[in-house]
């Protein structure tokens, strides 16, 4: 017998415990052999993988590391927001926000984490509506206490004059920086350069990464500093490109190719 | 608020193979009374991967509707393991299947809880291979790029004395244009010489499903319609690749993996048929099609008419691969 259990806003990664006798292979250790192939893998693991089913070990990728799947493929939208490492306090922005008046806007290229920002924030305010600005689109921005406009750059200069007068608060992801319109509409203006370079970090968004992925309890596999290193070294603040390499990484890894 | 707890139970190990029952337990634990709009277990596909997530359910069991005393409660529930969509784990692509379990209960936020099954495959010893989709080479663009290539040129001209901004940019229109006329007239010229081109992929003539018996083999056959068109080589091209997206609007990006590809010269009769076997894959080893919003297992054979002092004529023909037999 295999038991799931789930409560409330269970995520369902299948966390469960095994009840039948034989069914689950508790405290399993990897033999030297196989800790020496993971480590030279690049995906070190930090301790001895327990209660992995081996019935599955060999029919489901990444499950003998103790994932349910490759932690740097793409994301569902509403979990998002959860895997987000923010640069800043979210819980001071949320407060500011909850009064009309405040702005914050989260500034930066392509794939540097501004929609994960945006969506850390909007998790807080789950009833807000949120509007992307496609190429071309003029998108009628839906009345709410706070707004939210991902690439907020797209609207033109007379939209977002109009937008600001409104009695609320705003989240605007954008390439470039609004504070002085916002300013001028006397709308007190926090901006965040989501880019950050900083190998600290980035280790933070991947071991977050790699817990989302998490299949059940015991040790998850981990990135090594030197290749930290050296992804950022390569791709800068480039999240985006980070996480492809990243997912390259853990395929080859999980088929043995590292 | 009484809370409210989902445990699935699977009889066995949770490894089953298609047709096979999955029986099971879905246990509901309340600390107090609990309206439940609908308590249901699902078994669901999902995609995860390289591009957008996508799920469906294949089959669901409505399990309760009405007020949950305090206590434990058992739903007994069970499901067939369907043979479609297979189970897949690929490089940019993953297919699996799981029991997802949920409680609807007004005013709350809704329990709900998950379960992987696993799916085994016996080896399969062919496939079925039918046409799809095809893409012809004659392409209704080309008149219109034509057209705006003329028309662009034509008002560079009248405007050009006075407003050299705007003869610039048309200028920079009717060369564009003038490349994509260009790109299609090679096409609609290679499908005006040979007329309609027949492409068969299975065994035999005609379009309809058919199982390929030679397990490691396809047929492809070409027909020319038109008599007197002198043709250098039929070459197919038999391509299987995933192709995923991921991202929305600008973001938007594709990725394409290349599982398998063999290219055959086919042997040319009359000057208007074409027809050989194409190697096919092992069935153990490249995945059948699947096709679902930014996901896709994509069969293809790519057809290359080489016309003698003509322009080519080249076509795509999409495939539907589903499993043949079983060996065990």
């Amino acid at each position: 017998m295999r038991r799931i259990k789930g409560r409330g806003r269970g995520k369902g990664k299948g966390k469960g415990k095994g009840k039948g006798p034989g069914s689950w292979l508790r405290l399993r250790m990897f033999s030297g052999a196989e800790r020496l192939r993971h480590v030279g893998s690049g995906l070190a693991l930090a301790g001895a993988l327990d209660t992995i089913d081996m019935s599955l070990v060999d029919h489901l990728p990444f499950a003998r590391a103790n994932l349910r799947w490759n932690p740097f493929g793409e994301v569902p939208e509403a979990e998002r927001g959860a895997l987000t490492v923010p640069c800043f306090d979210v819980d001071a922005e949320v407060h500011a926000l909850a009064s009309p008046g405040h702005a914050v806007e989260l500034v930066g290229d392509c794939g540097r984490g501004k929609s994960m920002h945006l969506l850390a924030l909007h998790d807080h305010f789950s009833d807000s509506p949120m509007t992307r600005v496609d190429p071309g689109e003029r998108p009628s921005i839906p009345r709410a206490d706070v707004v939210f406009v991902d690439e907020s750059q797209r609207l033109s200069r007379a939209v977002r004059r109009r937008l600001f007068s409104r009695r609320a608060s705003f989240v605007l992801a954008t390439h470039e920086s609004h504070a002085e319109e916002l300013r001028e509409a006397g709308v007190a203006c926090r901006s965040f350069a989501v880019a950050r370079t900083d190998v600290t970090h980035l280790r933070a968004i991947v071991q977050r990464r790699i817990e989302w992925a998490r299949r059940g309890p015991g040790a998850l596999p981990s990135v090594p500093t030197t290749l930290l290193e050296e992804l950022s070294k390569r791709f800068a603040d480039d999240l985006r490109g980070i996480e492809g390499a990243l997912y390259t990484h853990f395929q080859r890894s999980h088929r043995g190719q590292l | 608020m009484a809370s409210c707890d989902l445990t699935i139970e699977l009889e066995g190990d949770g490894v089953y193979r298609p047709g096979q029952t999955i029986k099971g337990t879905l246990h509901v634990s309340t600390s107090g009374a609990v309206r439940c709009d609908s308590l249901f277990v699902s078994l669901d596909w999902y995609t995860h991967g390289r591009g957008n997530r996508v799920r469906g359910a294949i089959e669901r069991s409505e399990l309760f509707v009405g007020e949950l005393t305090a206590g434990e409660h058992r739903f007994p529930f069970e499901f067939q393991v369907p043979a479609t969509p297979r189970v897949y784990h690929g490089e940019l692509l993953n297919v699996d299947l799981e029991l997802t379990a949920k409680a609807d209960i007004p005013w709350a936020i809704d329990p709900k809880t998950n379960a992987e099954i696993v799916v085994v495959y016996e080896d399969t010893t062919g496939y079925v291979v039918a046409p799809l989709s095809a893409s012809d080479a004659r392409d209704g663009c080309f008149p219109i790029a034509v057209a705006t290539t003329v028309l662009a040129a034509a008002f560079a001209l009248l405007l050009g004395i006075e407003h050299h901004v705007a003869v610039s940019f048309t200028l920079v229109l009717a060369v564009f244009s003038g490349l994509v006329a260009a790109n299609r007239a090679r096409r609609w010229f290679a499908a005006g010489k040979t007329g309609q081109v027949s492409v068969d992929v299975s065994q035999g003539g005609g379009g309809g499903y058919r199982e390929v018996s030679d397990r490691s083999r396809v047929r492809c056959g070409v027909q020319i319609a038109r008599r007197g068109v002198r043709i250098n080589s039929i070459v197919a091209k038999l391509l299987v690749q995933e192709i995923v997206v991921k991202g929305s609007g600008t973001n938007r990006t594709t990725s394409v993996h290349e599982l398998y590809s063999a290219e055959e010269p086919l042997s040319v009769e009359d000057n208007r048929t074409g027809a050989d076997r194409l190697p096919l894959p092992e069935p153990s080893r490249i995945p059948f099609s699947f096709n679902k919003t930014d996901n896709h297992v994509e069969w293809r054979v790519n057809i290359h008419v080489d016309i003698e002092g003509w322009p080519d004529w080249i076509g795509a023909y999409t495939l539907d691969v589903t499993p043949g037999d079983s060996a065990g």
